[in-house]
């Protein structure tokens, strides 16, 4: 026996009115030819009317009146959510700027490096090395603690003096140390050397 | 704020009247209010089948009008835009019933009773405005899913276009036919006794 073809994907387009002529005129052939299907579609228009004709629900005489209140309360709640998130802030608002304003003045009074090794351009004391006396500006020599570099073989020479070696470099730190207040002498400098820099400039 | 009262028989489209509403205009916004509260009503009133629960709600979609009015772009209609502020809304609500359920699961079985209808013998015609009265089709309504549901009042019960529920629930034209065509069929499944 051969199933008829389902058009029940297009009966609501028929109830409401979008199907194309030759699509109507298909669709009502096989309407007439099968009564169960058209006693459907004819449900289906009622159901329609019956859906459109659902008695509305009067809304509340109130509505309006509550729906201002609502909004009235609203703005206020809004201007005080406003000055209470100022006043939640104004707390960390003052600890932020007490650490600005102490970093700014702090910042002003620290002295520049300049002038903390002002002493540096002050000449080291005469050193011996080796009977001879030589002076190297203290400007000259810096000090790091991470690395000794000894100064180039075939470094630029502009002064009167030989490259200065290790052991020339070793006495001069050890000179410096000894000449300077703030910092100790080590007890070892043929070890402290390994950790210190000196630079010369010729 | 004082508005400028409209000229009463120059109708402002609803899209001037939200553009009144931001430049400060309170007054078109109680003109929206007066325009839209009965029909949103009764759509949301179709959504929940609640009375109080439809009219929160609807009051609801106006405050959220009132604090997004900027929010509101002229590249939509006025209507689809606050149709969609109230789905969104209803639906948020039909959840928040759904879990409230899980802990009350009494009311079930007298829903059912209430609509007890015996009656083989009925003229179609006849019964559609009596027998066939309201709490029956919104009993089936209720029963629908939410996406059949939705559709199916905002073109049966709402009578709004094809296009315009594609717009409001942000699915394609094609599925929106479709949804409605199969609300229909299932519901007329459902009451074809009474119909």
């Amino acid at each position: 026996m051969q199933k008829s073809r389902d058009y029940s994907h297009l009966y609501s387009r028929l109830i409401d009115g979008e199907l194309s002529i030759d699509e109507r005129q298909i669709l009502e052939k096989h309407l007439e030819e099968n009564a169960q299907e058209k006693q459907r579609v004819e449900q289906l228009k009622s159901l329609r009317n019956a859906m459109q004709n659902l008695q509305p629900v009067k809304i509340s005489d109130d509505f309006s009146t509550i729906l201002r209140a609502r909004i009235q309360m609203e703005k206020k709640v809004g201007r005080l959510s406003l000055v209470s998130v100022l006043q939640a802030w104004r707390v960390p608002a003052f600890g932020v700027a007490t650490a600005v304003a102490i970093f700014i003045v702090f910042s002003f009074l620290q002295p520049s490096r300049n002038q903390i090794f002002s002493s540096d351009s002050q000449p080291v004391p005469a050193i011996e090395l080796g009977g001879a006396m030589q002076r190297i500006p203290a400007a000259n020599i810096h000090y790091s603690l991470d690395h000794f570099d000894a100064p180039p073989a075939s470094g630029r020479r502009t002064g009167m003096q030989k490259t200065p070696n290790i052991e020339t470099a070793e006495k001069m730190h050890t000179a410096k140390f000894a000449t300077t207040d703030s910092l100790t002498k080590p007890e070892n400098p043929a070890v402290k050397l390994n950790t210190a820099q000196v630079q010369f400039t010729y | 704020m004082q508005g400028q009262k409209p000229d009463q028989g120059n109708k402002p489209s609803d899209e001037e009247l939200i553009a009144r509403f931001q430049q400060g205009d309170s007054y078109a916004f109680d003109l929206i209010v007066k325009r839209y509260k009965q029909q949103l009503l009764n759509f949301v009133f179709r959504f929940l089948n609640n009375r109080e629960q439809a009219e929160d709600v609807v009051q609801e979609t106006f405050l959220r009008v009132y604090r997004k009015r900027h929010a509101y772009k002229q590249v939509a209609k006025f209507s689809t835009w606050i149709y969609t502020i109230a789905g969104n809304l209803a639906r948020t609500e039909l959840r928040k019933r759904k879990r409230r359920q899980l802990f009350s699961l009494s009311d079930i079985g007298m829903e059912e009773k209430d609509y007890e209808i015996a009656s083989d013998e009925y003229n179609p015609e006849k019964y559609t405005n009596t027998v066939m009265h309201e709490k029956i089709i919104q009993r089936e309504i209720d029963k629908l899913s939410v996406k059949f549901r939705e559709v199916i009042i905002l073109r049966d019960v709402q009578g709004l276009a094809y296009e315009e529920i594609a717009e409001i629930i942000n699915v394609p034209l094609g599925t929106v036919k479709s949804r409605v065509n199969r609300a229909r069929l299932r519901l007329q499944e459902k009451l074809r006794q009474y119909l």
